[in-house]
């Protein structure tokens, strides 16, 4: 299955820093800005709509995301000259995701997390008879892991969905480059185990 | 994905590969079946939540940033070429304030000129004052007795109040007495002005 780049523009690492130099040219700022939209507002709004952020709340999580973006390219702007930052994919994202991570902090969480129990129930089939659907019960084990492990589910996301290298990896998930490399381990290992428990 | 050194484990750098969508022929089973699966379900979900996300919503959402952008003042900020006339009409202006600043200055009271050169008239120095019960005839007695050493003095008549000037350039045998007894004190320029004025 392809990346359905086909509901926003797609911006490879090239092409996005080439968006942002645009900034610094006269009268093209504006409309870098909305070209910058329309390239990452779908996806941010598609990352919220997977974990049940109410719709009032996501135009308010993206703007500020923006806004922040848009900022921290002037501050560099002063400093080195220029609008192109250091992995800026990567940084952008990290950004989003601070924005959503301190809309939690805001928020009183009531998830309800999907037990391993009710999974292996569905898995097998309540009455024992053979109702296992393998891409169901892994679309479950999905959603149950990105309730549980939602750190863990934004980096596979981030590697799924975009052309990211290691070292941008660890920027988005703002951990050390030898951190990130455990990280990604522990979690592989804990997802591939989930997964057996349910198979087995 | 591009694997930048060998501290990853294959495990890993494949796990990575096949979530990216890259073929990666040597990778183990469990990494295959379950990358695969997780990358399938990853982009099924992305793609739901995508189709959910309407082009009117996105449009409005970008007109309301952007109006929140110019708002924060982050949405021009260009840099502004500066006209060779702004930078004559500010020579200009410093050149004017040059010639009516010190002008301007004689008009504010308790300012000195902070030109420099000769002073246009003296400083004023406050007389010392006595108080007598009849200023006229004290004044002219003091001056006789002055005058009788010798010394120069000037009555200034002023009706209220009579002031005398004396030069004490060179002080004659006798003023110190003289001074003591009127209880009169020179100035730093070895003048006596002294007021004399009624009860």
């Amino acid at each position: 299955m392809a990346v359905p780049k086909d509901h926003y523009t797609y911006l490879s690492n090239g092409e996005l820093v080439a968006l942002l130099a645009s900034f610094a040219k006269p009268g093209q700022r504006k409309g870098s800005i909305e070209k910058l939209y329309d390239c990452f507002a779908p996806q941010f709004h598609a990352y919220l709509i997977r974990r049940g952020c109410p719709n009032s709340d996501r135009e308010e999580i993206i703007h500020d995301s923006f806004v922040k973006f848009i900022q921290h390219l002037d501050k560099h702007q002063k400093k080195k000259g220029n609008y192109c930052p250091q992995h800026p994919k990567a940084y952008f994202h990290a950004i989003f995701r601070n924005s959503y991570s301190a809309y939690l902090r805001k928020q009183e969480r009531t998830v309800n997390l999907v037990g391993l129990d009710e999974l292996l129930a569905y898995a097998v089939g309540a009455d024992g008879e053979e109702t296992f659907s393998l891409r169901e019960t892994f679309r479950k084990l999905y959603k149950e892991y990105t309730l549980s492990n939602p750190l863990c589910v934004f980096a596979f996301e981030q590697i799924a969905l975009e052309e990211l290298s290691q070292k941008e990896l660890a920027v988005i998930i703002d951990k050390t480059y030898g951190a990130t490399r455990q990280f990604v381990k522990t979690c592989r290992e804990r997802f591939i185990s989930l997964w057996q428990a349910c198979t087995s | 994905m591009s694997r930048e050194d060998g501290r990853w484990s294959k495990d890993e750098e494949d796990w990575c590969e096949i979530l990216a969508g890259k073929e990666v022929d040597d990778a183990s089973e469990e990494n295959r079946e379950v990358g695969e699966q997780l990358r399938a379900a990853i982009l099924a979900q992305h793609e739901e939540a995508l189709m959910s996300v309407s082009q009117k919503e996105l449009k409005q959402g970008r007109e309301r940033l952007l109006f929140r952008l110019h708002r924060e003042g982050l949405l021009k900020k260009e840099p502004r070429k500066m006209s060779p006339y702004i930078g004559l009409a500010l020579a200009a202006s410093f050149a004017l304030m040059l010639v009516t600043t010190p002008m301007l200055q004689q008009f504010l009271p308790g300012r000195q000129l902070p030109l420099s050169g000769p002073q246009l008239s003296k400083q004023f120095e406050a007389p010392q004052v006595l108080y007598v019960a009849d200023p006229q005839a004290a004044a002219a007695r003091c001056a006789g007795e002055l005058q009788q050493l010798g010394l120069e003095v000037e009555i200034i008549d002023e009706e209220l109040s009579v002031i005398l000037v004396v030069q004490l350039a060179d002080r004659p045998p006798g003023a110190e007495e003289l001074l003591k007894k009127w209880e009169l004190v020179p100035t730093e320029a070895e003048q006596i002005i002294v007021e004399f004025i009624r009860k």
